[in-house]
């Protein structure tokens, strides 16, 4: 009888479990969100930033674009796909101070130190908090002042003065000023980011010449040298006395000059920052900034899991770099997007010193054979990501159209005479027999979208009945590591972002060895980065002479120039943009329009960084 | 007692030393270099890159860098993580409590579950109760528990809005909050546990049943209740003893997916990162205090036999 009980009330238990779950939540409930599914991608990425990264989950040709009023508007080029618009939040809505909220990363920052550590999207969202940038680019694509006031070059661009903002305090109380610029160079010159960044950037000295001025000396010129000073290793301002004193300290409770403070470093938990009572930002009406009490950021690696804990409302705010996730996300109402389609482009480059890839007619061929809308749907991008082009998104000011036209497009019987052509030339140089195949090796990272884009590239690369592709995955270390030694042929990678072109150009078309190098006159130039090790001497040439003039219609001619010749030689191969987004519980508002001083716009939320300073919640 | 103890003890440290040596051998051996890492994808020159490599011991040959890891060790210095900086023994410090609560969770509600269900299907084999609780186990243990979890997410926190998905909190920060985050993950893990746990007892229940003393007690006109409990279950408990101990030492090692679902800051999520990041150091702080664990655990459970079984006493 007891049993018979038990069982009743275990049954009546499921069935009101399944019940109110079928019944639960309301699909106009504006807090939670509702009425979907999990994401189903349960594999987990390491950092955000680093290659090969460009999407995920399975294919889906059905999208439910921009079924949310607050998504940003779609761009003219295709419909419904990620547009970088950026849009003044209404400045009738009243600004709220107070309350917390905790936002879900794709990833742990695992350290907080700008000058020495690899940093990715979740990391910035935490860095930018804490420390201030000395500049900061706005919605224009153009260098302002954020602690800098103004930056002036001499003539030649090799000095650059730099006036500080007056008034400004670190988190422990002590000013800010000239000498902290100046003292923070050593200690960016012993960290792995900043002393790379100050070679690339041809710095060789800091020094105080006022109480509030900074002169930079470069040993060669740089005109775009300011896009150094909004990045993170050389432009992130830290209290050099504590970050002398004891580096490794300095990670869990850094000190900087950011609307927000640290409260809490728990790695793989939670990173508790909490409002900068002393902050001297304003926003444009004069509002004292930050707004929020307390942010608190979270790992959460599952893609599915991440938007589930926004659904739930777990989390206030997720960032996601995965164009599945946006398209689930989509799915969703009561959530509000933020989405950007940035620069950073996916795709893949061959190693160019290597045979059969050596050979123009191969990588034109393969690149005829690139059915990119396909591979986007693999993707989960259909609908959401551009195909790319070039290194820069139709809407970026350096986009050519130029290049776009130029750009091989899926032609499979183009793509297969090219690759006849070189399979029948005695002189072949990968060795092989007049007729016999070629011999593709094409790696990537297990990511389960991944995967599915490079089966596709396979088939095409394969139905011309050319090629013999192997396919080959590896763990992302070892596959950035693989890119780094040259052990490699075809590999899939991301390119590019929003930052000044010189950043992305400089280093990757340089000379990637010491003989090429020595053999083009610069003995010495030598680029570990030139990742297609594709080496045009007109294309470093106008990479170099890019940086030589401020005029920007002379530099994007330049960086044309090098997508032309891009086109021509065809180095790598594209998928589309990667597109990001950051979600939000709707209460939730300003963060897609964040200000730099002058009260332009800033540059909007590439790679799903959050500027969060700016954010309030509605209730309070 | 003393012999079999120390015996214990000599098999633990030879355990350790293999696991130790074999474990800093793979990770070694396997493909990607923690300077890739730590650099990412920045110009980098050889001078940094070597500069880099010095500064973590990584040019020194294997030999040395595992004789001076397994020389520190035994001092209790496990290293730091090369990525974080983090003191290797101080991150295990934080992370055991997360993970042995995840896995006592989802043991003790294994238990609780597995042994009625055992029971009763032994009782009644071959009846309809037999069969119904048969077909469940078998749905439980086919069921990978990530599945069970997303279904579990699902239904709590997106659909009915009750247990939180992630943020987790620490017990010294909140039991009921804990709790309201520990219970979807430990269940999850808990119900393949369940299965294991309700076959091997409702298989030695039914042997254990057909024993000459407990059908002596049934003649001497003791109830089945009795029987069950006094004379059948403590027998047939010698082999769930034994699995729980290897399934408790397996989980500490074995929630790499639910914790990273999950987000919990435990052994496994910080496994599975440092694998990525080739934090070597991380890894195998990890991996010997997993091993360690395990083989305390198994040697606490051999000689717990002695206790609950006279007969292996006294042989």
């Amino acid at each position: 009888m007891r049993q018979r009980q038990l069982f009743k009330l275990l049954a009546l238990l499921l069935v009101f479990a399944l019940g109110a779950a079928a019944c639960g939540g309301d699909d106009d409930d504006s807090s939670s969100g509702d009425d979907t599914t999990a994401g189903d991608d349960t594999g987990s990425d390491d950092d955000g930033d680093d290659a090969a990264d460009e999407g995920d989950d399975a294919a889906d040709e059905g999208d439910d674009a921009d079924d949310t009023d607050d998504t940003a508007d779609a761009g003219d080029e295709a419909e419904g796909d990620v547009d970088t618009e950026v849009e003044e939040e209404d400045p009738a809505i009243e600004r709220v101070y107070g309350g917390d909220i905790s936002v879900g990363l794709e990833a742990e920052a695992v350290s907080l130190r700008p000058w020495d550590d690899t940093c990715s999207s979740p990391c910035y969202n935490i860095q930018v908090t804490i420390f201030d940038k000395l500049m900061e680019q706005d919605v224009d694509g153009n260098y302002q002042g954020w602690l800098a006031e103004s930056i002036t070059p001499n003539d030649d661009f090799t000095v650059w003065t730099m006036v500080l903002r007056s008034g400004v305090t670190f988190h422990d109380g002590s000013d800010f000023n000239a000498q902290s610029v100046a003292d923070m160079f050593p200690v960016q010159l012993t960290g792995t980011q900043g002393s790379a960044n100050a070679t690339s950037a041809n710095l060789t000295g800091v020094e105080a010449t006022g109480e509030f001025e900074v002169t930079y000396s470069l040993s060669t010129t740089n005109s775009a040298f300011p896009a150094f000073l909004s990045r993170a290793a050389l432009g992130l301002v830290f209290e050099p006395g504590a970050a002398a004193a004891d580096p490794e300290a300095f990670s869990n409770a850094p000190v900087g000059t950011g609307p927000f403070m640290m409260e809490k470093r728990d790695i793989d938990n939670e990173t508790v920052v909490v409002r900068n009572d002393s902050y001297w930002g304003t926003d444009p009406d004069g509002n004292q900034l930050p707004f929020l009490d307390s942010i608190t950021f979270r790992p959460i690696p599952d893609e599915g899991n991440r938007l589930d804990a926004l659904l739930s409302g777990t989390v206030t705010a997720i960032g996601s770099l995965r164009q599945g996730t946006i398209r689930d996300a989509r799915a969703e109402d009561g959530i509000t997007l933020f989405e950007y389609q940035g620069s950073t482009v996916g795709g893949g480059h061959f190693n160019t010193l290597v045979a059969p890839l050596d050979d123009v007619r191969v990588r034109q061929g393969l690149n005829r054979l690139n059915d990119q809308e396909t591979v986007l749907e693999a993707l989960g991008g259909t609908g959401i990501s551009l195909p790319g082009t070039q290194f820069f998104s139709p809407d970026s000011p350096w986009y050519s159209e130029a290049v776009a036209a130029a750009w091989p497009e899926f032609d499979f019987n183009a793509g297969k005479a090219l690759l006849q052509e070189y399979v029948d030339d005695p002189t072949r140089s990968d060795g092989r027999a007049v007729g016999d195949k070629i011999a593709v090796e094409l790696a990537c990272p297990p990511d389960p979208t991944l995967t599915a884009a490079m089966q596709v590239i396979e088939q095409v690369w394969t139905a011309s009945e050319l090629v013999d592709v192997t396919l080959s995955s590896v763990d992302q270390a070892t596959h950035i590591g693989i890119a780094f030694t040259d052990a490699h042929q075809a590999h899939c990678w991301r390119f590019s972002d929003d930052n000044d072109p010189s950043i992305t150009f400089n280093a990757g078309f340089a000379p990637p060895t010491e003989e090429i190098a020595a053999a083009a006159g610069i003995p010495g130039v030598v680029s570990p980065v030139n990742w297609a090790n594709w080496f045009n001497v007109d294309a470093f040439t106008a990479s170099q002479a890019a940086i030589q003039t401020d005029d920007f219609a002379q530099r994007k001619a330049f960086y044309e120039q090098i997508g032309l010749l891009m086109a021509e030689e065809a180095p790598v191969w594209y998928s589309g943009y990667t597109a990001t987004m950051i979600a939000t519980d709707p209460a939730l508002l300003g963060l897609a329009s964040w200000h730099v001083p002058s009260g332009d716009l800033g540059s909007g939320l590439p790679n799903a960084e959050g500027h969060w300073s700016e954010v309030w919640l509605a209730e309070g | 007692m003393r012999r079999v103890i120390l015996h214990r003890l000599m098999r633990l440290l030879a355990t350790l030393f293999a696991v130790t040596f074999l474990t800093f051998s793979m990770v070694s051996l396997l493909p990607g270099d923690p300077v890739d890492v730590i650099l990412g994808q920045v110009e980098r020159t050889p001078e940094l890159e070597a500069r880099v490599r010095s500064d973590l011991g990584l040019d020194r040959p294997f030999l040395e860098r595992y004789g001076s890891w397994l020389g520190n060790s035994v001092q209790g210095d496990l290293g730091q993580s090369y990525i974080t900086g983090q003191e290797v023994s101080q991150l295990i410090k934080d992370r055991v409590p997360v993970t042995t609560q995840l896995a006592f969770m989802a043991i003790l509600m294994a238990v609780i579950a597995a042994v009625p269900i055992g029971v009763l299907g032994a009782y009644k084999q071959g009846k309809w109760q037999d069969t119904v609780s048969s077909a469940a186990v078998q749905v439980a243990l086919s069921v990978p528990n990530f599945i069970t979890a997303i279904f579990f997410v699902w239904i709590f926190s997106v659909k009915l809005g009750w247990l939180p998905n992630s943020n987790w909190v620490r017990v010294s920060d909140g039991l009921v909050e804990n709790l309201k985050r520990a219970i979807m993950p430990a269940t999850a893990l808990a119900l393949t546990q369940m299965a294991i746990f309700s076959r091997l007892v409702r298989a030695d229940m039914i042997a254990t049943l057909q024993e000459n003393y407990v059908l002596a007690a049934r003649a001497k006109g003791l109830s089945d209740r009795y029987i069950l409990m006094r004379h059948a279950l403590r027998p047939s408990s010698l082999s769930l003893m034994t699995i729980i101990g290897i399934n408790f030492g397996a989980l500490l090692g074995g929630t790499v997916i639910i914790e990273t679902l999950f987000a919990i800051p435990g052994l496994g999520f910080g496994l599975i990162n440092a694998i990525f990041r080739r934090d070597i150091l991380v890894i195998q702080g990890i991996t010997v205090f997993v091993a360690t664990v395990y083989v305390v655990i198994n040697t606490v459970v051999d000689l717990l036999y002695t206790v609950i079984d006279p007969r292996i006493r006294r042989s």
